[in-house]
């Protein structure tokens, strides 16, 4: 595992079709976690969205470490599939035809035999405390469970981004408060960085917190 | 009582489905993913042929595939035989009628699609192509199903389209419906009546498959 | 609210504008698709005169004679073949035959080597369209005549079928078909080629009444007899018929 310190610079603007305001946003995301808060409607989802290159974003940069996501003035836009990034989505967007196994075995790249690929998945699984669900379907799952999944799918990709938005935000507060825990380690484990996007707070040892109010984004550094 | 204008209309239906659903799953992918100047239009004249009188559209078939048409005679300078009166003549004539149906049930198959699942699929690495083959298609599964033998079943009893087209020969292009028009015109109306009940049979057995289809959802 | 309640009386009044009987009501006749053009002048020649409108439905003689059986209201029909007026009387479904003319086959084509009926297997037709024999009189000559030429064997895999003689035609005016037999009287500026009398059966027209008191229906059936009617119809190829007695 690299020990480097890995960087996402994001500034972009964006104004959103149907609704009037404008998204701004200027930062820098480091190795760790950084929590982005801000009131329902401010923007997050779609700033994460524009990060993982699902809306492409009226004109700005992104880019993590060397390698340009997106530039405008450049005309460089790569394509969602190619950031090698990790989504975990507030409603799990788990494949409901597939078994919670092959959500995540989706997601590992084909470089390896179908046996290991299968074995990965279920380390995942078993890392996040979803392994006994390998072979449900989505549909028969819990909330917590599903949201289990979906980390693990998340990470099977091994990302070099990984964002999260709200997760956990459907759970009551101390379902809320053990998934944090216990995702926390794993997470910062990965040495990449990481968004975490909720408007309430988090048990997570973040390493920047960031507040977005009306479609901008302002620095708040806390150590 | 005959039994070649019924296994024609078979054999046609089947290859005219066929046809339909590669067509059909393609075009409806493209009209609900991509946005270009003149889509809807090209949208209009793909429902067209559900809404038109089938003499009009057969008439339409006949100028454009016509033996003098430019279509028309690169396909009998290649094949050797024209479109009209033979078997192509009369798939295309099932195929027009019916592709509508699978256009449109597969476009409202794919919309009903929860878009995270898509972008989901996408930020684990699959490509556009991946995502529709392994998520989009088989999420869209029974709407493209229903849909389909609903054209199954419109291509079998096609009429108006394929009496312009295809030149009533027995065995060749007289298909059940051709078959039942002339027995009942030259008063022959045993024939007329099996071959009345047989496609009925079918058509109700086909609606009641589609049915049992499209509800199963509502279990859940 | 208001639009909706507007929109739906409007609908409902031209719903009930449109039941109205018209004022004058014209004479329904069924005509045979062989002979509609012929009818056709008969049909202005005749409302010049009477002043009497005419309303012309055309179709394969079997085809109308079926719908006639099947309570299809006309005031008379005019065959292209006299055997399904006489299946109508039988029937009670009609009165007063009359044998308007017999018709005259004739071969239309766009290849230029082909001079006679005899040419047709050793040409380069590719389809030859005739109305179905089975309902149509000019579609059962023309099988007659081949078969009596001991042509139809030979050329049976070229025979494309219309419906009824117009759509035959069709196939021969939108150049899908090379060649198309036809009534004489269901063209207006088309070349054909003569087919010799005595090589197919004859083509019997016959008029009947299928409503009765009806006046103005006589008033037409009487108009046929008259000269001016038998030219007209021998300009299109309908010429009078004189029944061979035994």
């Amino acid at each position: 595992m690299t020990n480097y310190n890995s960087s996402l610079y994001i500034s972009i603007k964006h104004t959103i079709r149907n609704r009037q305001f404008q998204i701004k946003a200027q930062l820098t995301v480091s190795t760790g976690i950084t929590v982005l808060c801000g009131h329902s409607g401010a923007g997050k989802s779609t700033l994460l969205n524009i990060i993982a290159g699902i809306i492409v974003p009226d004109e700005g940069h992104i880019s993590l470490n060397d390698i340009v996501w997106f530039d405008s003035k450049k005309n460089i836009c790569i394509p969602t599939h190619q950031r090698n990034i990790g989504y975990v989505f507030q409603t799990s967007a788990l494949f409901p035809h597939f078994n919670c196994l092959n959500n995540v075995v989706y997601g590992i790249p084909k470089t390896t035999s179908k046996q290991q690929r299968i074995d990965h998945a279920m380390a995942l699984l078993k890392q996040m405390n979803a392994d006994y669900v390998a072979h449900q379907k989505p549909i028969t799952l819990s909330g917590g469970e599903t949201q289990r999944v979906a980390i693990a799918r998340a990470l099977a990709n091994t990302p070099k981004v990984l964002l999260l938005d709200e997760p956990f935000s459907a759970m009551d507060d101390s379902l809320k408060t053990q998934l944090s825990k216990e995702i926390n380690t794993s997470i910062l484990a990965l040495n990449i960085p990481v968004i975490y996007v909720t408007h309430h707070e988090t048990k997570l040892t973040a390493s920047q917190i960031v507040t977005m109010t009306n479609g901008h984004v302002t620095n708040e550094i806390v150590e | 009582m005959n039994i070649y204008p019924l296994w024609l209309s078979f054999k046609v239906a089947f290859i005219a489905t066929t046809f339909n659903i590669i067509f059909g799953v393609l075009l409806a992918t493209l009209l609900s993913k991509t946005r270009f100047r003149g889509k809807e239009f090209l949208d209009a004249v793909l429902t067209a042929p559900l809404i038109f009188p089938p003499t009009v559209l057969g008439y339409y078939l006949l100028i454009l595939l016509g033996r003098h048409s430019v279509i028309g005679t690169w396909w009998e300078h290649v094949w050797g035989e024209p479109i009209v009166f033979t078997m192509t003549g009369a798939v295309i004539a099932a195929m027009i009628g019916s592709l509508p149906i699978i256009i449109k049930g597969t476009r409202s198959a794919l919309s009903i699609i929860d878009p995270q699942i898509i972008q989901a699929a996408r930020t684990l690495g699959a490509s556009p192509v991946r995502v529709w083959v392994t998520i989009e298609l088989p999420l869209a599964i029974s709407g493209i199903t229903a849909s389909t033998m609903l054209a199954f079943a419109k291509s079998l009893g096609d009429f108006g389209i394929t009496l312009m087209v295809a030149g009533n020969i027995p065995k060749q292009t007289q298909t059940a419906s051709l078959y039942i028009y002339d027995a009942v015109q030259s008063g022959d109306t045993t024939g007329a009546i099996l071959m009345t009940v047989i496609l009925t049979c079918f058509g109700v057995l086909v609606l009641y498959g589609v049915n049992k289809i499209s509800n199963q959802h509502d279990k859940l | 609210m208001k639009n909706v309640l507007m929109t739906i009386s409007f609908l409902l009044l031209v719903t009930f504008a449109s039941c109205q009987k018209s004022p004058s009501n014209p004479l329904q006749i069924a005509v045979a698709s062989s002979v509609s053009v012929a009818v056709n002048d008969l049909k202005k020649d005749f409302s010049k005169q009477t002043g009497i409108e005419i309303s012309i439905i055309t179709g394969a003689s079997g085809q109308l004679a079926a719908q006639i059986e099947q309570g299809a209201s006309f005031d008379i029909f005019m065959s292209a073949d006299e055997s399904y007026a006489d299946s109508l009387i039988d029937q009670n479904l009609a009165i007063n035959k009359y044998i308007y003319g017999k018709g005259t086959l004739v071969l239309i084509t766009s290849k230029l080597n082909v001079d006679s009926v005899k040419d047709i297997p050793s040409s380069n037709i590719r389809f030859i369209s005739i109305a179905n024999p089975k309902h149509a009189p000019y579609g059962k000559a023309a099988y007659q005549l081949l078969t009596h030429l001991n042509l139809w064997e030979t050329i049976r895999n070229r025979i494309v079928y219309g419906s009824n003689v117009r759509q035959t035609l069709q196939h021969f005016q939108t150049k899908n078909a090379d060649a198309a037999f036809v009534s004489r009287s269901i063209l207006s500026h088309t070349n054909y080629i003569s087919i010799s009398e005595h090589l197919y059966p004859a083509i019997v027209h016959a008029a009947v009444l299928c409503s009765f008191n009806n006046q103005k229906s006589l008033l037409f059936l009487n108009y046929l007899r008259s000269k001016k009617a038998k030219d007209i119809l021998q300009t299109h190829g309908i010429s009078p018929y004189h029944k061979i007695l035994p």
